[in-house]
């Protein structure tokens, strides 16, 4: 980590002179939260930006709805922030508290909130962009409808740093839900946990989040005791009238599959539930060089299930699996330091993953077909703005 | 200069905003999926030629003749534009330009409108029907169901005698009943039902043997000379016989008797005439509901099964009637009756449309059928002799077992012999 | 661009001679879209697969010929006008449903099969796709992804873009890709299936789309209310939403337009209220009753005049009326009309219909103003006749003036319609160059030869 190179600007002007110093001098630009281990460690050559001090609400339009913010605003403090003043913003993954704005726009990470609430790119209206040259572009504004040309907007979303670095970003809001609860239930294996949540779904059910912890990673949530046993958490939100009417249906379907069902009504307790998992999730990816995301179809999460807990039980230290069935994604990172020696799990999971119809894996480089990698280069480019583009016509196959 | 040009019908042309939502009721659209068979295409191909932009080229006739006249275009356009008004004002510019062809022309223009020769005509071709009724090979002809069209020895007209159906010579209402060729020459029965049936309900019926072809056939082709003269003779005929209403049980007669008014809007001499006629005339179904209100259980013909409703576009659209048949059927069999999806949308006949477009009525056609099969009806109810046999014919042809009937046939015990 | 004998002739060989035409009757009513714009077609292509359309970008390519795709036509951009000769690629023909898989809520269609046609397959089964422009009955679903059509329900549930989750596409050299997939996440390095859709043509040509289906909402309540102004109903619109409430529709109507509306249906319209809404919320049936008593209250605290609940579905489809028809009822009034398309944040609607207005009376033109009030987006409707150019004329100025004010109150110049080739001339007045370069770039990494619907959004050629 003391190799790297982490620059933290004070203020926009600061940051753009870097942004074009480091292109003179050919540097990479990433952003310090990849510094997270993972197995492919970043060139030493590059930049690390730490945007922690660019963290203010820039603006915050309690008529239309949205907020103007700071890229290097922390993820889960903008939203606590929001929600004390009767404001929702419905995205959420397991390393909000530990990112920032700008980090969660450029990677796009699947939100625990999406099967109600829609994914990350539904909320963003405007955006405040960096090329890498220095120049600064911005796009979108307030609206929540626009279709003036190219969604520029949502192909720099998730490009990581490659296009450009996201200095501001107006997100649109959503008010305070009425009431909120959180149900969970225990069971006996996770593929029974998958199978009764996927049911519930299936039958209409639509909970604000639902996931799905595997007995190791239920029993590594610090501060909580649960006991080793798969477990199933969903929250419900809405208005109050209705929360009855979903915690019965959900107690209607899951108890063909569990007796052990606990509900949670106490905001704080709901708080810190969810606090105390993302600190265990992403303290572990931050310990862990390899983890595995992933997404699929809801209909396959349950076969998926048992192939991997099948993997778990090969490995011999805590593996942690994670199923968040809102968006159809998986987490699968181990909860030790160490792995067993001589066994492969990363590449055994991800066979596994690819065996399955329709799940991919996060973490794609290129794409697989040829010429979209080289318009993919094309765009590098044009956003690089460091020559003229290819512009030969590939020959037909 | 042409009609086209002429000023009040080039404004007309001129309405639409292009928004093309006529594509989405245009049934021949769905099936050949080219903008040029849209009403939106026909009209900018109308203009064209207005402007001298276009020849009236073959594939422009084709393209013009090849409109159902369904209205669902007219009746859907948020504009407000009578496409196929338009397309009607087109045909009529083709005939002045260049006349009809032959194969229309002898119908339209010399069989129908001469009752003799009509006749003729019909008795000839139930000649040929004994010779190629059973042959295989020749028993349908692009799409249309030869063998299952019936001609009838003799003819309603022919053979009316008012002792035989009438069960009272005066009555209270005085109805002059106008046949249509179609039924007269192709279900007399169902004549002698309607007849029987007004009888019955303290009508005096009168049926004038001359009463000519409708004009439907030459109006909707653009013939208007022909459609002009039998219209007048018409409405001579039956203005000359006092009565308070005319009636007739096909949907087609129907919506162009009452249009009679609209053709000589523009003839002071004929125009009132022609609006005293046309106020006076009525579909059966208007006459049984809103001028009779007869009691619906007393005359019933005894169907097991289910029981559908096909809207013929000229009645629906024609003369915005689609609750009387349907008081009607369900008033008599209650919950037998069902509503078939897409009942209100053309039965793919339109007239010589099926003959010479038969890959595109075939397929609209097949859609009804189908529609029918998905209501699980064992019969279908109609209120238009074409459409009867169009339905009963392609019914035949895919092998489906449902009956199709006549609106008048379901009030009448007598006609279960028909049914065949 | 004039294409020889023997281009034409390849061209008709790939899809046979029954799915292509050269005639020019046909070629004369492929010239035109829903605006008032013309183009040149050279031939009309009606392709039936994937690989047919593969070969024809691939001959297109190499002999740089313009390709125009097409599905009904109806955008109000001119992004459908072959301006600059070449092939029209109508896709009416392949119109095919080609998978359904409920319990995943993806749908994967042809890109022919028209909007309409797929609600009403999913109806019955309790499910829906959520984008319904006014025009679903006739537009195609490749149209509605080429364009990012909006609808009445973009606040609560989102445009095309978040329901679509792959394309398979061909690209401008002939190669077939698939972007996305059936997943609802894209782990792809970077989002081009977002990028594809509102490329109005220009990017590649969609020859599947893989759709994300809702199913329906348990109940619904749909309303009625009428106020004195615009401004109080716009701000009855913001103060539902403060209350925690997300309507599921939210649309406004200004006076002339519920003039027009009660001149054609006649159903008791106040003539003399400055703005009626219409509003639908959705959820469970519990939660509704609260809901409509909080709107009642806040719409009666911004001065509304009259406030309907609709009690049964013949009263709901009654008090929709008024809204469908009003663009009927506009069109009879004067001989051709213009529906227009900005959006601006919320809080601003009442000042630009205010502008409108001034506009409407500067120009001497009626303009009346049709919006989805919850995002922000209008329609303002102006009416003249299309045969007098001076008309036409200022209705274009009125255009560029309805998009500055937009721009000046924080907003876009297109919320649904695209830009196409109507929109273009003020593209630079919203983005800066350098924007517009990268917009450019964008296009050229897609397409070098500039070939496919050329010159439409930006200019490059």
């Amino acid at each position: 980590m003391e190799n790297y190179q982490q620059p933290a600007p004070t203020d926009f002007t600061q940051l753009q002179s870097l942004i074009v110093e480091s292109h003179q001098m050919g540097q990479k630009i990433l952003l310090k939260e990849n510094l997270f281990p993972s197995h492919s460690l970043p060139d030493s050559s590059d930049l690390f930006l730490d945007l922690s001090h660019l963290n203010h609400i820039i603006d915050l339009d309690q008529e239309n709805f949205t907020v103007t913010a700071a890229g290097g605003i922390n993820f889960f403090a903008l939203q606590n922030q929001l929600r004390d003043k009767g404001f929702f913003l419905p995205l959420d993954n397991y390393f909000s508290p530990q990112t920032s704005l700008t980090y969660q726009l450029s990677q796009a990470l699947p939100s625990s909130y999406q099967g109600k609430y829609g994914s990350l790119r539904q909320y963003v209206t405007g955006l405040e962009v960096i090329l890498p040259d220095g120049t600064v572009i911005n796009l979108g504004g307030k609206c929540i409808k626009n279709v003036s040309g190219y969604d520029l907007m949502g192909l720099l979303i998730g490009s990581k740093e490659r296009l450009g670095l996201i200095s501001k970003a107006t997100l649109r809001l959503l008010p305070v839900p009425e009431a909120s609860q959180v149900i969970c239930a225990r069971f006996d294996s996770l593929t029974a946990a998958v199978t009764a949540a996927s049911q519930l779904l299936l039958n209409g059910s639509i909970p604000a989040k639902i996931q799905v912890l595997n007995a190791s990673l239920a029993s590594a949530v610090n501060g909580l005791v649960f006991p080793a046993k798969p477990l199933l958490i969903a929250e419900f939100d809405g208005f109050k009238p209705a929360m009855p009417k979903e915690i019965q249906f959900f107690k209607k379907i899951i108890s063909d599959y569990s007796n052990d069902i606990t509900e949670i009504t106490n905001p704080l307790e709901i708080a810190k539930l969810w606090l105390e998992l993302g600190n265990t999730i992403s303290q572990a990816a931050a310990k862990s060089p390899s983890k595995l995301l992933f997404t699929s179809q809801l209909t396959d999460l349950s076969g998926l299930s048992t192939e991997l807990i099948q993997l778990a039980v090969l490995e011999k230290h805590p593996l942690g699996i994670l199923i968040d069935l809102g968006n159809s994604s998986g987490l699968l990172l181990p909860l030790a330091e160490e792995q067993s020696p001589g066994w492969d799990w990363l590449s055994q999971a991800e066979n596994v993953i690819h065996q399955t119809l329709n799940c991919r894996l996060f973490g794609m480089k290129t794409f697989h077909n040829a010429e979209i990698n080289h318009i993919f280069q094309n765009l590098l480019v044009a956003f690089e703005r460091r020559g003229n583009i290819d512009l030969s016509c590939p020959p037909a196959q | 200069m042409s009609i086209l040009t002429a000023p009040e019908n080039y404004e007309l042309i001129n309405t639409c905003n292009k928004c093309g939502f006529c594509q989405a009721n245009c049934s021949v659209y769905k099936e050949v999926l080219n903008e040029a068979y849209a009403t939106r295409g026909r009209l900018r191909l109308i203009k064209a030629v207005a402007d001298g932009q276009l020849e009236r080229t073959p594939l422009y006739e084709k393209i013009i003749n090849s409109c159902l006249m369904c209205e669902e275009c007219s009746k859907n356009c948020p504009s407000g534009v009578q496409g196929h008004l338009l397309i009607q004002l087109a045909r009529q510019d083709l005939v002045m330009k260049k006349g009809l062809s032959l194969i229309k022309k002898i119908p339209i223009g010399t069989v129908l409108p001469n009752n003799r020769l009509r006749k003729l005509s019909f008795n000839s071709a139930r000649l040929l029907k004994k010779i190629i009724d059973p042959l295989p090979s020749l028993q349908s002809y692009r799409g249309i169901d030869l063998k299952s069209i019936p001609i009838a020895d003799e003819d309603f007209l022919s053979g009316y005698q008012p002792e035989e159906v009438g069960l009272g010579k005066k009555g209270s209402l005085k109805i002059g009943f106008f046949v249509g060729c179609l039924m007269n020459h192709t279900m007399p029965q169902v004549a002698k039902s309607i007849v029987r049936l007004l009888a019955a309900h303290d009508c005096e019926v009168v049926v004038p043997a001359e009463q000519r072809c409708c004009g439907t056939p030459a109006y909707t082709y653009g013939h208007s000379a022909i459609s002009e003269e039998v219209a007048l003779s018409n409405i001579n005929l039956f203005n000359s016989l006092g009565v308070d209403k005319i009636v007739t049980g096909c949907a087609s007669c129907g919506k162009m008797l009452k249009y009679y008014s609209r053709i000589f809007e523009k003839n002071a001499e004929i125009e009132e005439a022609a609006n005293d006629f046309a106020g006076r005339v009525l579909d059966l179904s208007q006459l049984l509901i809103d001028v009779l209100k007869i009691d619906l259980q007393k005359f019933a013909l005894p169907l097991k099964g289910k029981i559908t409703y096909h809207d013929p576009c000229h009645l629906v659209r024609g003369q915005d009637i689609s609750s009387q048949p349907r008081q009607i059927i369900s008033g008599v069999f209650g919950e037998q009756f069902v509503e078939m999806p897409t009942a209100n949308k053309c039965c793919g006949a339109a007239g010589m449309f099926q003959g010479f477009y038969p890959e595109e009525a075939t397929a609209i056609t097949n859609k009804k059928v189908a529609s029918i099969q998905k209501s699980g009806a064992d019969y279908v109810v109609t209120g238009c002799p074409a459409c009867l046999l169009r339905i009963q014919g392609s019914l035949r042809l895919n092998n489906m077992p449902q009956k199709v009937v006549h609106l008048a046939q379901l009030l009448d015990p007598d006609s279960a012999a028909n049914i065949v | 661009m004039t294409l020889a004998a023997h281009q034409l002739s390849k061209l008709v060989s790939i899809v046979g001679a029954g799915n292509a035409t050269l005639t020019k009757e046909e070629l004369l009513v492929y010239e035109y879209d829903a605006t008032l714009l013309k183009g040149d077609p050279e031939i009309i292509l009606f392709p039936k697969t994937t690989e047919q359309i593969s070969k024809i970008m691939a001959f297109a390519c190499q002999e740089g010929i313009p390709v125009n795709t097409r599905g009904a036509g109806t955008n109000l951009s001119g992004g459908t006008i072959p301006d600059q000769g070449g092939i029209v690629l109508a896709l009416t023909k392949m119109n095919k449903i080609l998978e359904l898989d409920l319990a995943n809520h993806v749908v994967v269609v042809e890109p022919g099969v028209i909007n309409q046609d797929l609600q009403e397959y999913l109806a019955p089964l309790g499910y829906y796709f959520p984008p319904d422009p006014a025009s679903m009955k006739a537009c195609t679903l490749g149209g509605n992804v080429a364009e990012c059509s909006g609808g009445p329900r973009c606040l609560k549930y989102g445009v095309t873009r978040d329901y679509v989750l792959g394309l398979e596409v061909v690209l401008s050299s002939g190669e077939v890709v698939i972007l996305g997939g059936k997943n609802p996440v894209n782990p792809e390095p970077l989002d081009l299936v977002r990028l594809m859709v509102g490329s109005e043509g220009t990017l590649g040509i969609f020859t599947k789309l893989f759709l994300r289906i809702k199913r329906f909402s348990h109940a619904k309540e749909t309303m009625l209310c009428t106020f004195d102004s615009v401004k109080e109903a716009s701000q009855a619109v913001s103060s539902i939403i403060s209350q925690g409430i997300v309507p599921t529709t939210l649309e406004m109507m200004d006076n002339l337009l519920i003039n027009c509306a009660e001149d054609f249906t006649h159903i008791g319209l106040d003539r003399t209220a400055g703005a009626l809404l219409l509003i639908e919320v959705d959820g469970h049936q519990e939660e509704l009753a609260d809901q409509v008593a909080v709107i009642q209250r806040v719409c009666r605290q911004n001065n509304s005049r009259e406030f309907k609940v609709a009690q049964s579905t013949a009263e709901t489809d009654r008090l929709w009326v008024a809204r469908r028809t009003v663009i009927g009822a506009v069109a009879r009034k004067r001989p051709s009309y213009s529906l227009q398309d900005v959006t601006v944040p919320r809080s601003k609607l009442p000042e630009i219909v205010e502008k409108i207005v001034n506009l409407s009376m500067e120009y001497d033109l009626p303009i009346g103003v049709l919006a989805h009030a919850g995002d922000g987006n209008l329609h303002p409707l102006v009416l003249f006749d299309e045969r007098i150019e001076a008309e036409v004329e200022k209705v274009h100025l009125v255009e560029e003036k309805i998009c500055e004010s937009a721009l000046m109150l924080g907003g876009t110049i297109s919320g649904e319609h695209g830009i196409g080739l109507l929109k273009r001339p003020f593209l630079a007045n919203e983005f800066s160059p350098e924007a517009i370069f990268l917009k450019k770039q964008l296009k050229l990494a897609f397409d070098p030869k500039n070939i496919l619907n050329p010159d439409k959004i930006v200019e490059v050629g």
